[in-house]
């Protein structure tokens, strides 16, 4: 993941039980136009795996994901 | 045209109600047409009054019992009914109140939450099920 990589909107689900942090992601995703790149902070496991296999699904770009400190950043792209 | 899953939520147990929840909602995020058909005590979880009760667990939950409970209260687990409000608002979500439990517990649709939006009988919901491509028994 490149570090330079500029984000847009930051969705911050942290604290948020499966599947809280992709149902965000959702609700933002329909709010910004295409080519917006999201940071999804979440502190759930569950969610680091599923957010990338939903945004491959749907037609998304996933970006790349890390974690720090406890909190996953997962970075998709809105992509249609 | 969309793949479907059609889910028969037969238990009205909390830690089931969440598993619907939270299976409609993965569905309804990867754009599948989710039917979702309430029997028995699914049925009675459904109704105005008692959408927002927390509990019954049942006993094979015993040792996740207190965090399950924590979770609920501290409102980190979002309510297994706003969950699933919110994979209808996202998605394709239907959910049909089966005939015979109507007539057994003798209820109207107007008893239950407005997400129910019909009742069917189980002819009605295989013929719905024979075209999913995923099936599930909760």
């Amino acid at each position: 993941m490149q570090d330079s990589l500029k984000v847009d909107r930051t969705v911050d689900a942290r604290g948020s039980f499966c599947p809280g942090p992709l149902m965000e992601l959702i609700k933002s995703i329909q709010e910004v136009p295409v080519g917006t790149v999201l940071d999804v902070l979440s502190s759930d496991k569950g969610s680091a795996k599923d957010i990338p296999a939903w945004a491959q699904k749907v037609g998304h770009e996933f970006l790349g994901g890390r974690e720090e400190n406890g909190t996953y950043h997962i970075l998709v792209k809105k992509s249609k | 045209m969309a793949d479907q899953a059609a889910i028969v939520l037969e238990s009205g147990s909390l830690d089931k109600l969440y598993a619907l929840a939270v299976m409609v909602s993965g569905a309804a995020a990867i754009g599948m047409e989710v039917h979702v058909f309430l029997t028995f005590g699914g049925l009675l979880a459904f109704k105005k009054e008692n959408v927002s009760k927390i509990g019954p667990l049942p006993d094979d939950l015993a040792e996740g019992k207190e965090a399950f409970l924590e979770a609920v209260k501290s409102g980190k687990m979002p309510a297994w009914y706003q969950t699933l409000q919110q994979a209808k608002a996202i998605g394709d979500v239907h959910i049909q109140a089966c005939g015979l439990s109507m007539d057994l517990f003798q209820l109207e649709l107007s008893d239950l939450v407005p997400e129910v939006e019909d009742i069917m009988g189980a002819t009605g919901f295989m013929s719905l099920a024979k075209e999913a491509q995923v099936s599930l028994f909760i």
